[in-house]
């Protein structure tokens, strides 16, 4: 965690689909309960080249999650496609998208 | 023709350097022809073929795009499948609302519990109070028992330790039932005020959910009604992209145009015919140089114009894919349709999960008041029948022993407690039948709520769990229409791209035809020529063609057009906007 911003950073291993979305939910949930009012949580999904629905589904929840706690969720994104389906789910009205 | 069936029939006139006027050198010109027909059959087959190519992809992506905005705007199988889950809700939603107004009932018995065994508190409380005073008459007539006979000494010490052992059952028993009790009671609270939370917040959820569903199915109607298929931007931009790709594709057909006159050029070379001039007949095939050159230069802007506009309309169409903006409630979007039932699903099992464990916790809360209620039932009743008895015995004892012991104020004494505790026995057991009552009723409750959650649980959990997966289906094949969009698109680039680079070498053959041109020109001394001569050598032409014309039988355009007009043609074919003019300019040649 970096104090100085902050920030509460959790990097993904890779895509965020049905298959590891609930292994996702449960690396994520303990930064969540962590989090405090004002702070940000980023999702580092660099790793990610694709994200399904259910992978969605769970993003959805964390940024839900974040912002009953009052605080912010940032994706960092490496892949055009992640991008596209970003801008498609209309994802980057409820959270900031850095990249790429 | 080929070049290699051409050569032996040129004149010999035409293969020498010119030295005469209207002589001049056709090697060069016919190489050049060659080339600029192999140029342009490279750059254009390569075209061709990529436009055969893009033409598919956009057959494609049309289809990908009319998919995608059926998928998102909730048509095709997407309404089905939507109206179905929210259909699926409805059951558990109204069984949680009814279950929500059974528990009102539930916690005004709680309530109801609570304030009960307050009052037991109170009356046990009282109990311990009015035997109190016992205590103290025992220590009085322990000391005026000393004065009596020992005979009267051990009536009072029997009576006095039947007093004490009632005393510190009723004190004992009673001050850990309190303790139990308002723990108990303590729990109960807690349940309660728990149950007030979670009641408040489930209806809260569902009223919330209820109003989501409700408003999305509308929005779904509405976009089904409007038929926004039609309507879309995408559904534009795609018409458009494909009007642009079918313009590209009329626009290629030059290739076939260009070369036939290119071959009709080298014809013409091949052999003067009788009645015209060399100098008539080499500015003749200047100007055909001429109109092709223009014409291949202007092809090639066309072209080049229309790839640009196809890539331009690409990167629109990308936009327009995901952007999506027609569609207020896309079905796809992290806040649209698919995702408030999603959420609904998932709210709904958090509901039936939160409702099972406060039943559980009710449950916990009324149990120990049940039992400990039973047991003081068993406690006041046996309370009030030993200090009956003792009271009987005291008196009976003090009969024995005669006036002036103090054994009779003892026992009236004791007789008075007796009946007070009677009194307060029968208000605790008329609260310990409403307790049991209202814990009963509770018990009840809590069982039926908890049994009815638990069948609808399971029936969400088996039928909502297949509509779950329909729904991340729906929503994966919006996302893979979209991929499909954007990968057919990326080869649609890639080969404009492929398709710009091969454009490069036209403007190069324009040139080469116009340079051809002007040699024959120069080497025949028409670019010399006075405007008088020049006029004189048109005339000759138009009379030329007029007369093969004349005997080729040729009809252009109503077939009774003048020389002038022929000229005109000729001139304005060069200038020609669509392949149909250009090819009836071929005609002339």
């Amino acid at each position: 965690m970096n104090t100085q911003e902050n920030v509460n950073s959790y990097a993904a291993r890779g895509d965020i689909l049905s298959t590891n979305a609930t292994l996702f939910w449960g690396e994520v949930s303990p930064f969540l309960e962590r989090i405090l009012r004002g702070q940000t949580l980023e999702l580092d999904l660099r790793a990610s080249t694709m994200v399904d629905s259910v992978g969605l589904n769970a993003i959805v929840k964390v940024i839900k999650s974040a912002d009953n706690k009052g605080a912010k969720v940032r994706l960092l994104i490496s892949s055009e496609n992640l991008k596209r389906i970003c801008a498609f789910t209309r994802l980057d009205q409820k959270a900031e998208i850095v990249g790429p | 023709m080929k070049l290699g069936k051409l050569k032996p029939r040129l004149p010999k006139l035409f293969r020498k350097k010119a030295h005469r006027p209207g002589l001049f050198d056709a090697e060069p010109v016919l190489s050049a022809l060659d080339n600029s027909i192999s140029n342009v059959e490279a750059a254009f087959g390569h075209l061709s073929q990529n436009i055969s190519d893009i033409h598919e992809r956009t057959q494609f992506l049309r289809r990908d795009c009319q998919t995608l905005l059926r998928l998102a705007g909730g048509h095709q199988n997407g309404a089905s499948v939507l109206l179905e889950a929210a259909k699926t809700l409805e059951e558990p939603m109204a069984h949680i609302e009814n279950s929500l107004s059974k528990r009102k009932k539930l916690g005004a018995l709680m309530a109801e519990c609570e304030e009960i065994a307050d009052n037991l508190l109170h009356r046990q409380k009282d109990m311990i109070g009015k035997l109190q005073p016992l205590k103290f008459m025992l220590v009085f007539y322990k000391i005026e028992a000393a004065n009596l006979s020992a005979e009267h000494q051990s009536t009072f010490i029997t009576v006095s330790k039947e007093i004490m052992r009632l005393h510190q059952m009723v004190d004992e028993t009673f001050r850990k039932n309190i303790e139990q009790l308002t723990h108990a009671k303590g729990k109960i609270a807690h349940a309660i005020r728990r149950f007030d939370h979670e009641h408040s917040k489930h209806s809260k959820e569902v009223s919330a959910q209820r109003k989501e569903i409700s408003n999305t199915i509308a929005t779904l109607n509405q976009q089904l009604e409007r038929n926004s298929l039609q309507d879309t931007d995408l559904n534009h931009v795609t018409q458009s992209f494909q009007g642009a790709i079918e313009g590209l594709v009329v626009s290629l057909q030059i290739e076939d145009i260009f070369r036939q006159r290119c071959e009709a050029i080298k014809q013409s070379l091949a052999e003067k015919p009788c009645g015209i001039s060399s100098q008539a007949w080499a500015l003749l095939n200047a100007r055909k140089l001429d109109t092709a050159s223009s014409e291949i230069a202007k092809s090639s802007k066309d072209v080049e114009e229309s790839l640009a506009s196809i890539l331009a309309q690409s990167n629109e169409l990308d936009q327009v894919s995901v952007g999506m903006q027609q569609f207020e409630h896309m079905t796809a979007s992290a806040d649209g349709m698919v995702q408030i039932l999603l959420e609904s699903f998932d709210s709904m099992k958090e509901v039936f999960v939160h409702s099972e464990k406060l039943s559980n916790e009710s449950r916990e809360a009324v149990s120990p008041v049940k039992s400990l209620v039973e047991g003081l039932s068993v406690i006041v009743t046996e309370v009030s029948i030993n200090i009956q008895f003792i009271a009987l015995n005291a008196q009976v004892r003090s009969i024995q022993v005669g006036e002036g012991s103090g054994l009779e104020v003892l026992a009236a004494r004791t007789a008075e407690i007796s009946a007070q505790l009677r009194e307060l026995g029968s208000s605790t057991a008329r609260d310990i039948e409403k307790i049991q009552t209202a814990v009963e009723s509770l018990s009840s409750l809590i069982d039926e709520d908890h049994s009815s959650n638990a069948v609808q649980s399971r029936k969400l959990e088996d039928s909502g769990s297949a509509m779950v997966e329909q729904l991340h289906q729906l929503r994966d094949q919006t996302f893979d229409s979209l991929s499909q969009v954007a990968d057919t698109m990326n080869g649609v680039r890639s080969l404009v791209e492929t398709g710009q680079q091969k454009l490069v070498e036209l403007p190069s053959v324009a040139e080469q035809l116009s340079q051809c041109s002007q040699s024959i020109r120069t080497q025949t001394g028409i670019d010399k020529l006075s405007s008088t001569q020049l006029k004189k050598l048109e005339d000759e032409i138009a009379s030329q063609i007029e007369e093969t014309e004349k005997a080729s039988h040729t009809s252009i355009s109503g077939a009774k057009q003048s020389t002038a007009t022929l000229w005109e043609n000729d001139r304005m074919s060069a200038e020609a906007d669509t392949p149909a003019m250009v090819a009836g300019d071929v005609e002339l040649f």
